[in-house]
């Protein structure tokens, strides 16, 4: 069955249908779960590369860079 | 000596300052540690270094293509072997070199944490440089596999593997011992590069060696065009774009001192870009001969690519919100910002080009090169020069030499882009109408090819001024850089502070919906595995039907395996990397059948190892050469193209008439190609030899008519052989669909 599937061309157009369905069921499942985090938890994860030690720009105020 | 991760507990001696501050009100200890910076500074060398002798090597193929004789008349200075030292250098030597560079850096300080193993950081340096060196010494000779952005022949690739995994070790290894609980969503794009270019590496590299520097590819015609393009399209994904888009959600927040604008977008981002790029790379192979269904799935994926991309371009650009006075006297931001202006540019004209109506029009002609370029030299370019700019001067505790000099690359690097590409678009787009143009009579209005590419010289010269604007804005970058390292001292330890990790998450409880995606981003295997396969799911469906299922490349009776002297032939077409400039895929169009003949058949290329439909013609298809011109016409054409196609850009092949072919392998090749299934008879590697001088005395004797004396010896007869049998097969006869 999966063979006879495949070897009808005219089925090109639903493998394009079959795509996009699968992004949109991906896409949809993403939205849910980012949309799930707490607000807390996504300001504190944003937070992470600033959270550092380095004094360089206390050390290097001349620098414009 | 390797230092030590963790080099004391600053709480226990008694000397860090910290420690005694945060163990008031019962804060864990913190532990004194120490960044690689060493590592840092060599990469980034590495890739300035690399990156201007690429981009040199760019400016010279660049004059070849309006001045042929700008060669040398010498084989490996010639556009068609240098053209692959240009590509893997900017891509593996200047833009590899860098994302090294800033996964080093970066994933210390997010994971607060040395390196897992110095001696892996240098092994990995070390190497990295070693098979960049080796494609310096192969590639201009001659030594290609002729895959492109793979040409690299098997044992580099072997090497590439293993170097690849003493990355990822290190890497893992690093993760594993960090002292941070969350990997912050750079470290997400880390992790789904390291898995995704071994894959692709691996797939793609499966080739049975002939001997050291000779191998032909496991796959054969459609199938190995497929997973070549599979890897090409995913080489572009997972190693110019998803660590750059780590290093953006790392470097950018810190140029500007700005939290990323969304996370939560940053989640959608990652893991929808990672699913969606592995299924678009048959969109480089439309109209080809690969299956409609496989056509079709690239298209849609590609064109719905524009989503996730689009995400990470608002993200970034957004971060900086309440920043853009800074954009205009900060260089480093300046950088960035047209860097992820070009990425969108880039990824939503990608998905333009798919669309099958477009593509018809662009493939094949400049507008590729020019929409690859704006990727490279802005995405990848502009946010690399802006990192080095950042942080070279913080590791050497310095300030930058000059911000004038660094706006003025930013400003001659700007317009060196803007030449390069709206050269490269006016061209293409030329190109591609005149290709397709017919008079009123129904006839090709530009019935010679040659008629199109004189007229966008002009467009050459302008595209290679832009190169040598952007290569001088390099120059400068280095100088610039130079003289900031001299006025500083390399900080190569550079010591920092954190308690050690602990697996306690009762704090993050109250955070309600906290732990379904946190799951993920505290555990890197379960992180890797679940990257791995997203991943893989997109391959998977497009390739088993295409490998397994016979209907997809109908066989055609009367194509049979190349004769030994054709079969060399071959050999020498990919040694001189004539696929780069001609394509071997006629497109079922009005336009191309009149033009070359007979469209192109997937049956065509079964014993294709590997296929060379090639993606670019700056010279016409060669598909149907095979009988098109007597062998003198051939013999003249290679010895100097301007004797038969007056104005013609193509360089001179002298030196195929006088070198004498090489025979030592044709054994070995015929034994290669009947493991990987062409079927030659049982024992037919003993009177191969025999048949290859026949078929050379009689080419030769044949070319004695014209007055042309070349030993049956010479490289040029296997190249005549080769050229005259090209899409000879099929002449009359019709697809069996058995």
């Amino acid at each position: 069955m999966y063979k006879d599937f495949i070897k009808q061309q005219s089925l090109a157009e639903l493998y394009a249908i079959v795509s996009l369905c699968i992004f949109v069921v991906f896409f949809c499942i993403m939205l849910v779960i980012a949309f799930m985090q707490s607000k807390t938890a996504t300001v504190e994860a944003s937070l992470i590369p600033l959270d550092t030690n380095d004094d360089y720009n206390t050390k290097i105020q001349s620098s414009n860079v | 000596m390797e230092m030590k991760n963790t080099l004391m507990r600053s709480s226990d001696s008694g000397t860090g300052s910290g420690a005694g501050l945060s163990n008031l009100g019962g804060s864990p200890p913190l532990e004194k540690f120490f960044y690689d910076n060493k590592i840092v500074r060599d990469f980034g060398i590495a890739s300035v270094s690399w990156g201007i002798i690429s981009l040199l090597v760019g400016v010279l193929i660049a004059v070849q293509l309006f001045m042929p004789e700008a060669n040398l008349g010498l084989p490996f200075t010639t556009f068609g072997r240098l053209r692959a030292l240009h590509t893997n250098g900017a891509i593996f030597a200047f833009v590899g070199n860098l994302m090294f560079m800033g996964v080093y850096y970066s994933l210390q300080r997010l994971c607060k944490t040395r390196m897992y193993s110095d001696k892996l950081s240098r092994i990995h340096f070390w190497g990295w440089q070693l098979i960049i060196a080796s494609a310096v010494l192969t590639l201009p000779f001659g030594f290609t596999t002729s895959k492109e952005y793979a040409e690299l022949e098997w044992p580099i690739d072997i090497m590439i593997a293993l170097i690849w995994v003493v990355f990822a070790i290190n890497f893992f290894g690093t993760l594993l011992t960090r002292r941070t609980k969350h990997l912050y969503v750079a470290i997400w794009f880390y992790v789904a590069t390291i898995v995704t270019v071994a894959v692709l590496h691996i797939v793609n590299s499966m080739e049975i060696p002939v001997s050291f520097l000779k191998s032909y590819s496991m796959y054969a015609g459609v199938q190995d065009a497929l997973v070549q393009w599979w890897y090409g399209h995913n080489a572009v994904a997972f190693f110019l774009t998803t660590p750059f888009l780590g290093l953006m959600y790392y470097f950018l927040p810190k140029a500007a001192n700005r939290p990323v604008f969304s996370y939560r977008l940053s989640i959608i981002h990652f893991w929808s870009l990672i699913f969606l790029y592995i299924w678009a790379g048959p969109h480089h192979l439309l109209y080809t001969a690969l299956p409609d269904w496989a056509q079709s799935l690239g298209t849609t994926f590609s064109i719905m690519l524009i989503a996730p991309s689009w995400g990470g371009m608002i993200n970034g650009l957004l971060t900086l919100r309440g920043a853009w006075d800074q954009v205009r006297t900060n260089p480093v931001l300046k950088f960035m910002v047209v860097s992820i202006t070009c990425y969108g540019m880039a990824t939503f004209e990608g998905p333009m080009h798919s669309l099958k109506f477009v593509n018809a029009l662009s493939h094949y002609t400049d507008w590729i090169p020019a929409h690859v370029h704006i990727g490279t030299l802005g995405w990848n370019g502009f946010m690399s020069f802006a990192i080095l700019y950042w942080l070279i001067p913080r590791i050497y505790n310095t300030k930058l030499h000059s911000t004038k000099l660094a706006n003025l690359h930013f400003w001659i690097g700007t317009l060196g882009m803007v030449f390069w590409t709206v050269s490269m678009y006016i061209s293409g787009i030329m190109q591609g109408l005149m290709l397709q143009d017919f008079t009123a009579d129904g006839i090709l209005k530009y019935g010679n090819f040659l008629e199109t590419t004189t007229q966008v010289l002009p467009m050459y010269m302008l595209r290679a001024l832009g190169g040598l604007l952007y290569l001088s804005g390099m120059v400068i970058m280095a100088y610039n850089l130079f003289k900031t390292v001299k006025s500083g001292v390399l900080i190569a330890n550079e010591a920092d502070e954190a308690p050690a990790r602990t697996k306690d998450y009762s704090e993050e409880k109250h955070l309600t919906g906290y732990l379904r995606h946190r799951i993920i981003e505290r555990k890197p295997m379960l992180l890797l595995v679940v990257a791995a396969l997203t991943i893989l799911i997109g391959g998977i469906v497009e390739f088993i039907p295409v490998f397994t299922i016979q209907s997809n490349i109908p066989t055609i009776a009367s194509v049979k395996p190349y004769t030994p002297l054709e079969l060399e032939g071959r050999n020498i077409y990919m040694r001189e990397g004539c696929y780069n400039c001609h394509s071997q895929m006629i497109r079922p169009f009005r336009s191309e059948t009149e033009r070359y003949g007979e469209y192109s058949k997937a049956g065509e290329f079964v014993y294709d190892h590997p296929f060379l439909w090639g993606s670019k013609r700056t010279g016409p298809d060669l598909q149907r050469i095979g009988g098109k011109y007597p062998n003198a016409w051939h013999y003249r054409h290679m010895f100097n193209p301007r004797l038969t196609s007056p104005g013609s850009i193509m360089p001179n092949y002298k030196w195929l008439s006088t070198n004498d072919l090489d025979i030592s392998d044709t054994r070995a090749s015929i034994t290669a190609m009947r493991r990987l299934g062409v079927p030659y008879p049982a024992g037919y590697e003993d009177r191969a030899l025999e048949d290859l001088k026949q078929q050379a005395v009689a080419i030769s004797d044949n070319l004695k008519k014209d007055n042309i004396k070349v030993a049956d010896t010479k490289e040029i007869v296997a190249l005549i052989a080769y050229l005259q049998r090209m899409g000879t097969d099929i002449k009359g006869n019709k697809t069996d669909n058995k």
